[in-house]
């Protein structure tokens, strides 16, 4: 198969064209476009505002509102297709203090949370937070649910959070939510949840050397063997290992 | 009936909340927990700003789509304070048609409050759906010769469109009282104001109001002081310190629990007093 040329499939697709506007200056793109690509296509080199391309790390996080349109538009730049009209603009981070705490010296409740962030007292259900999340989560939820005490709910509900901020530069009550959501989730981690057992216990095999000749045989294979192993394994194959050729890499 | 329990009960006084809780399945009472209810805005309670008020809104809409509901349900609140806000967001709902259509375009990703729910505190249940004739008949253990000065505060009685009761004299707690075998005590400082949120910044006002307060109520002969809200009990056992006194400040669920012989979920520093008041008060029944 012909390896495809990226510069001429981007020239090629001029004939649907839309007009975004980045920084207040207009210019053309392909419908296609996620925003990020579509800045990068009109010439702008991203050293802010640009992180991980994937849908993970927040750092992309883009304001825009479209034409004839009264919302405010919050979404990730990687994510999202630009549409005709659009007015963009990104904040690379949202400032805000992060209290230092000690995880081992807090209990998991609320007054835990409440004592490093009294700003959650303050939430008037407004619902602006959800309605900025490029995550589509419910931060008004989660902080409510930190006030009725049920932080496990909140760890849940906050569990995709990318921490970009979007929500707390909307809160009329100067939440900063991920900072608080991150706490939350890190006493649910301690205190709440099971723990993983099952962990230990491999640990506890591997630091006994259970599995050190398979390693073994693994280091040892060559670079070729070890792409098809990988592949049957992926596939859904269980893990078997070739028979070691005795003394091939001692 | 739709039960809301706050955010006091599920923090700082889960006393409260259990003993009624226990009192509740010995009475046949069913309470629904409203889902996901929001903080009722007590923060805010002092203002009429209706979109202040969006969180006890939101708990309004999460009550009114509760399923299997006749469509005139009541909404019960324990905390006094959570009543109290609640009930005036639910009256100005009711009365101004102009702030529900506010309240309802602005809240756009939920269903529309329709404000046919009533708000009322669990004092008015024992009143006016159980009875306290017939309270009177289900206490099992009567606490006879045991004198509680009940404290109103201000969140049961005021502003008066809200009032549980008759705002200048209430008695719905005195006949709470007598229905559960005990005295009440009568004594001149029951509505006046613990100190509210003072007690965050200038304590001084507090520890004064509550010293009065309690101080009254033992020079009146009480045995201990009943109350609806988690923060007076706070301020009222603020000024019981003070006071260097022992006076228990219970909740009056606590007290109902007590009669009904169910567990009245006493914190460990009151459990000791409180038995030995009721010990206190067998021997003054012989």
């Amino acid at each position: 198969m012909p390896s495809k040329d990226t510069t001429t499939e981007k020239n090629e697709t001029t004939g649907n064209l839309v007009t975004v506007y980045i920084m207040g200056k207009p210019y053309e793109v392909p419908s296609e476009l996620t925003i990020m690509k579509a800045q990068e296509y009109a010439g702008y080199r991203l050293i802010r505002g640009v992180g991980c391309r994937g849908g993970f790390c927040g750092a992309c996080t883009t304001i825009y509102r479209k034409r004839e349109d009264y919302k405010l538009y919050i979404d990730l730049a990687c994510q999202t297709k630009v549409e005709d009209g659009m007015y963009l603009v990104q904040i690379p981070f949202v400032p805000a203090e992060k209290p230092q705490w000690n995880l081992e010296d807090l209990e998991a409740n609320s007054d835990s949370i409440i004592h490093f962030f009294p700003e959650i007292t303050r939430c008037v259900s407004c619902n602006a937070c959800t309605q900025a999340c490029p995550q589509n989560l419910s931060p008004m939820r989660a902080i409510q649910a930190i006030r009725r005490n049920d932080l496990k709910m909140a760890a849940d509900l906050s569990f995709d959070c990318v921490s970009c901020g979007a929500c707390s530069v909307r809160c009329p009550a100067e939440i900063t939510h991920y900072h608080v959501f991150q706490l939350v989730r890190r006493l649910v981690g301690r205190y709440v949840q099971k723990r993983a057992e099952h962990t230990a216990e491999r640990v506890k095999e591997i630091e006994a050397g259970e599995y050190d000749a398979d390693m073994d045989i693994l280091v040892g294979l060559p670079e070729e063997e070890l792409k098809e192993l990988f592949v049957r394994i992926r596939e859904g194959n269980p893990l078997q290992l070739p028979e070691r050729e005795v003394g091939k890499h001692d | 009936m739709l039960y809301y329990p706050g955010c006091s009960l599920r923090n700082s006084y889960p006393e409260f909340e259990k003993s009624a809780l226990e009192t509740c399945t010995r009475l046949g009472i069913d309470l629904a927990e409203i889902p996901e209810w929001n903080c009722c805005g007590v923060n805010f309670s002092l203002s009429d700003n209706i979109m202040r008020h969006l969180g006890a809104v939101r708990t309004l809409i999460s009550a009114q789509e509760m399923p299997d509901l006749s469509g005139d349900e009541k909404v019960v609140a324990l905390c006094s304070m959570c009543y109290n806000v609640m009930k005036r967001v639910n009256l100005t709902l009711k009365e101004d048609a102009e702030a529900l259509e506010n309240v309802n375009l602005f809240i756009d990703d939920e269903v529309d409050y329709r404000a046919n729910l009533e708000v009322i505190h669990f004092l008015q249940l024992l009143r006016d759906d159980i009875g306290f004739d017939h309270l009177s008949d289900c206490v099992t253990v009567p606490l006879k010769g045991l004198k509680i000065a009940p404290y109103y505060g201000c969140a049961l009685i005021r502003p008066e469109s809200i009032a549980i009761d008759a705002p200048e004299n209430p008695s719905i707690m005195e006949e709470f009282i007598r229905s559960v075998g005990a005295d009440p005590v009568d004594y001149p400082y029951k509505t006046e104001c613990c100190g509210n949120y003072h007690t965050v910044m200038r304590k001084e006002i507090v520890e004064l109001r509550s010293k009065v307060i309690v101080d009254s109520a033992k020079l009146a002969g009480a045995d201990l002081v009943v109350s609806t809200c988690p923060l007076c009990t706070y301020n009222l056992r603020l000024g019981v310190r003070a006071l260097e006194e022992k006076t228990p400040i219970l909740f009056f669920s606590q007290i109902l629990a007590l009669s009904l012989g169910v567990n009245p979920h006493l914190s460990p520093e009151r459990e000791k007093n409180v038995r030995e008041l009721l010990e206190g008060m067998k021997s003054y029944a012989k």
